[in-house]
Protein backbone atom coordinates (compact mmCIF):
# COMPACT_ATOMS: atom_id res chain seq x y z
CA UNK A 1 0.00 0.00 0.00
CA UNK A 2 3.52 2.42 0.35
CA UNK A 3 4.39 1.27 -3.17
CA UNK A 4 7.00 3.53 -4.57
CA UNK A 5 7.16 6.05 -1.07
CA UNK A 6 10.33 6.82 -0.23
CA UNK A 7 10.42 7.08 3.71
CA UNK A 8 12.76 8.04 6.26
CA UNK A 9 12.85 7.07 9.90
CA UNK A 10 13.97 8.09 12.90
CA UNK A 11 16.44 5.85 14.91
CA UNK A 12 13.65 6.11 17.51
CA UNK A 13 11.15 3.94 15.41
CA UNK A 14 11.06 0.30 16.09
CA UNK A 15 12.28 -2.10 13.80
CA UNK A 16 9.02 -3.78 13.15
CA UNK A 17 7.88 -0.89 11.71
CA UNK A 18 10.26 0.02 9.55
CA UNK A 19 9.75 -3.57 8.34
CA UNK A 20 6.60 -3.13 7.59
CA UNK A 21 6.99 -0.09 5.59
CA UNK A 22 9.09 -2.56 3.18
CA UNK A 23 6.91 -5.16 3.31
CA UNK A 24 3.94 -2.95 2.20
CA UNK A 25 6.68 -1.87 -1.18
CA UNK A 26 7.54 1.11 0.57
CA UNK A 27 11.27 2.27 0.13
CA UNK A 28 13.70 3.88 3.18
CA UNK A 29 15.97 6.62 2.28
CA UNK A 30 18.13 9.54 3.14
CA UNK A 31 16.71 12.53 4.66
CA UNK A 32 16.66 14.76 2.12
CA UNK A 33 14.94 12.25 -0.64
CA UNK A 34 12.28 11.46 1.45
CA UNK A 35 8.69 12.28 1.28
CA UNK A 36 7.61 10.71 4.64
CA UNK A 37 9.44 11.08 7.92
CA UNK A 38 8.33 8.57 10.52
CA UNK A 39 9.27 9.33 14.17
CA UNK A 40 8.13 7.33 17.42
CA UNK A 41 9.64 10.39 19.97
CA UNK A 42 10.54 13.89 18.83
CA UNK A 43 12.56 14.34 21.59
CA UNK A 44 15.21 12.03 20.02
CA UNK A 45 18.16 13.85 18.50
CA UNK A 46 17.81 13.09 15.14
CA UNK A 47 13.94 14.03 15.55
CA UNK A 48 14.83 17.05 17.22
CA UNK A 49 17.26 18.39 14.50
CA UNK A 50 14.30 18.09 11.90
CA UNK A 51 12.49 20.13 14.26
CA UNK A 52 15.03 23.12 14.24
CA UNK A 53 15.87 22.43 10.66
CA UNK A 54 14.93 25.59 8.33
CA UNK A 55 12.87 23.07 5.99
CA UNK A 56 10.76 22.87 9.13
CA UNK A 57 10.56 26.43 10.15
CA UNK A 58 9.56 27.25 6.65
CA UNK A 59 7.07 25.03 6.57
CA UNK A 60 8.57 22.58 3.81
CA UNK A 61 8.84 19.79 6.48
CA UNK A 62 6.60 17.18 8.93
CA UNK A 63 7.48 14.52 11.01
CA UNK A 64 5.00 11.96 11.52
CA UNK A 65 4.53 9.58 14.29
CA UNK A 66 5.21 6.44 13.12
CA UNK A 67 2.13 4.81 14.48
CA UNK A 68 0.95 5.32 11.39
CA UNK A 69 2.18 2.47 10.27
CA UNK A 70 0.44 0.21 12.85
CA UNK A 71 -2.92 1.79 12.49
CA UNK A 72 -2.91 1.89 8.79
CA UNK A 73 -2.07 -1.28 8.41
CA UNK A 74 -4.01 -2.56 10.21
CA UNK A 75 -6.92 -4.90 8.12
CA UNK A 76 -10.08 -3.51 9.49
CA UNK A 77 -9.53 0.74 9.09
CA UNK A 78 -6.67 0.22 6.40
CA UNK A 79 -7.99 2.70 4.27
CA UNK A 80 -9.65 4.70 6.43
CA UNK A 81 -6.87 6.27 8.48
CA UNK A 82 -5.49 9.62 7.66
CA UNK A 83 -1.99 10.59 8.02
CA UNK A 84 -2.90 13.96 8.64
CA UNK A 85 -3.71 12.19 12.29
CA UNK A 86 -0.37 11.36 13.09
CA UNK A 87 1.42 15.25 12.80
CA UNK A 88 4.64 15.05 15.10
CA UNK A 89 5.03 18.47 16.85
CA UNK A 90 8.30 18.82 18.62
CA UNK A 91 8.72 17.74 22.03
CA UNK A 92 8.74 20.90 23.43
CA UNK A 93 5.14 21.94 22.47
CA UNK A 94 3.62 18.40 22.74
CA UNK A 95 2.68 19.36 26.41
CA UNK A 96 0.95 22.68 25.51
CA UNK A 97 -1.07 21.59 23.15
CA UNK A 98 -2.17 18.21 25.20
CA UNK A 99 -3.24 20.90 27.71
CA UNK A 100 -6.06 22.14 24.58
CA UNK A 101 -6.43 19.16 22.84
CA UNK A 102 -6.16 15.87 24.99
CA UNK A 103 -4.23 13.59 23.96
CA UNK A 104 -2.83 13.17 20.23
CA UNK A 105 -4.69 10.39 18.39
CA UNK A 106 -0.85 8.40 18.37
CA UNK A 107 -1.35 8.19 21.71
CA UNK A 108 -4.45 6.52 21.70
CA UNK A 109 -2.90 3.65 19.73
CA UNK A 110 -1.42 1.42 22.92
CA UNK A 111 -1.61 -1.50 21.13
CA UNK A 112 2.13 -2.36 20.01
CA UNK A 113 2.94 -4.19 17.04
CA UNK A 114 3.23 -8.41 17.90
CA UNK A 115 6.54 -9.15 17.05
CA UNK A 116 6.32 -12.38 14.28
CA UNK B 1 -7.29 -1.66 18.43
CA UNK B 2 -7.94 1.60 20.34
CA UNK B 3 -8.05 3.76 17.27
CA UNK B 4 -10.89 6.25 17.55
CA UNK B 5 -12.32 8.24 14.70
CA UNK B 6 -12.73 12.13 15.49
CA UNK B 7 -16.39 13.34 15.72
CA UNK B 8 -18.08 13.78 12.52
CA UNK B 9 -18.66 17.49 13.07
CA UNK B 10 -14.55 18.20 12.40
CA UNK B 11 -14.59 15.48 9.29
CA UNK B 12 -14.47 18.78 7.21
CA UNK B 13 -11.06 19.92 8.02
CA UNK B 14 -8.00 18.42 5.21
CA UNK B 15 -5.94 17.37 7.97
CA UNK B 16 -8.84 14.70 8.89
CA UNK B 17 -10.15 13.64 5.59
CA UNK B 18 -7.14 12.98 3.42
CA UNK B 19 -6.42 9.57 3.26
CA UNK B 20 -3.98 7.33 1.25
CA UNK B 21 -1.17 8.96 -0.20
CA UNK B 22 -1.84 12.51 -1.32
CA UNK B 23 -0.44 13.61 1.96
CA UNK B 24 2.53 13.73 2.66
CA UNK B 25 5.85 15.38 5.08
CA UNK B 26 6.11 17.83 2.13
CA UNK B 27 2.92 19.26 1.20
CA UNK B 28 1.03 18.60 4.34
CA UNK B 29 1.76 21.85 6.28
CA UNK B 30 0.93 23.80 3.28
CA UNK B 31 -2.29 21.85 2.96
CA UNK B 32 -3.73 22.83 6.22
CA UNK B 33 -2.28 26.50 5.85
CA UNK B 34 -4.85 26.79 3.11
CA UNK B 35 -7.71 24.82 4.53
CA UNK B 36 -10.74 26.85 5.38
CA UNK B 37 -12.03 24.33 8.15
CA UNK B 38 -9.48 23.37 10.18
CA UNK B 39 -10.98 21.19 12.99
CA UNK B 40 -9.92 22.23 16.83
CA UNK B 41 -6.47 19.76 16.78
CA UNK B 42 -5.21 21.08 13.82
CA UNK B 43 -5.74 24.37 14.58
CA UNK B 44 -4.21 23.73 18.14
CA UNK B 45 -1.11 22.30 16.79
CA UNK B 46 -0.70 24.77 13.62
CA UNK B 47 -1.22 27.82 15.50
CA UNK B 48 1.66 26.69 18.56
CA UNK B 49 3.76 24.88 15.73
CA UNK B 50 3.82 28.85 13.98
CA UNK B 51 4.39 30.80 17.23
CA UNK B 52 7.25 28.18 18.07
CA UNK B 53 8.67 28.53 14.36
CA UNK B 54 8.06 32.04 14.67
CA UNK B 55 10.40 32.12 17.68
CA UNK B 56 12.95 30.21 17.01
CA UNK B 57 13.10 31.88 13.69
CA UNK B 58 13.20 35.15 16.11
CA UNK B 59 16.56 34.26 17.98
CA UNK B 60 18.02 32.91 14.55
CA UNK B 61 18.20 36.42 13.05
CA UNK B 62 18.84 38.08 16.35
CA UNK B 63 21.98 36.03 16.95
CA UNK B 64 23.76 37.28 14.10
CA UNK B 65 27.00 38.94 14.50
CA UNK B 66 26.36 42.71 14.10
CA UNK B 67 29.33 43.65 12.51
CA UNK B 68 28.95 42.22 8.98
CA UNK B 69 25.80 44.03 8.44
CA UNK B 70 26.51 47.56 6.95
CA UNK B 71 23.43 49.20 8.29
CA UNK B 72 24.02 48.23 11.75
CA UNK B 73 20.64 46.51 12.01
CA UNK B 74 20.71 43.00 13.58
CA UNK B 75 16.75 42.37 13.89
CA UNK B 76 16.48 42.86 9.86
CA UNK B 77 15.42 39.87 7.76
CA UNK B 78 17.88 37.87 5.67
CA UNK B 79 18.33 39.14 2.03
CA UNK B 80 17.91 35.57 0.92
CA UNK B 81 17.95 31.93 1.69
CA UNK B 82 21.87 31.08 1.32
CA UNK B 83 22.10 33.59 4.03
CA UNK B 84 19.18 32.50 6.35
CA UNK B 85 20.78 29.02 6.02
CA UNK B 86 24.11 30.54 7.51
CA UNK B 87 22.99 32.29 10.45
CA UNK B 88 20.90 28.90 10.65
CA UNK B 89 23.65 26.69 10.80
CA UNK B 90 25.63 28.73 13.02
CA UNK B 91 22.95 29.03 15.70
CA UNK B 92 22.78 25.67 15.07
CA UNK B 93 26.44 25.01 16.11
CA UNK B 94 26.05 26.78 19.29
CA UNK B 95 22.89 25.81 20.46
CA UNK B 96 24.67 22.16 20.67
CA UNK B 97 27.79 23.55 22.49
CA UNK B 98 25.21 25.11 24.93
CA UNK B 99 23.53 21.68 25.14
CA UNK B 100 26.88 20.24 25.66
CA UNK B 101 28.24 22.82 28.37
CA UNK B 102 24.67 22.16 30.11
CA UNK B 103 25.27 18.33 30.38
CA UNK B 104 28.58 19.10 31.91
CA UNK B 105 27.24 20.85 34.60
CA UNK B 106 24.71 18.56 35.51
CA UNK B 107 27.31 15.92 36.02
ZN1 LIG C 1 -8.34 18.11 11.32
Amino acid sequence: MFGGCRGWFSQSVARELCDLWVAERGVITNQEEADYLFSSDAAHPDTKRIHESLDYLEDRIEVFHSNYLNASTNSEIKITVPLGHFLLPPACLQEEIRKQIGSFIWEQITEPLKPQ
Amino acid sequence: TTYKDPKISELRCSGCITTGLSLNSRNFCKILQSCQHLCDQHKVILQTEMRYKRNLKGSIISSKDCSTDSAGNCEEMPKNIADLQAKHDTFMEKQTKKEKCNLEDES
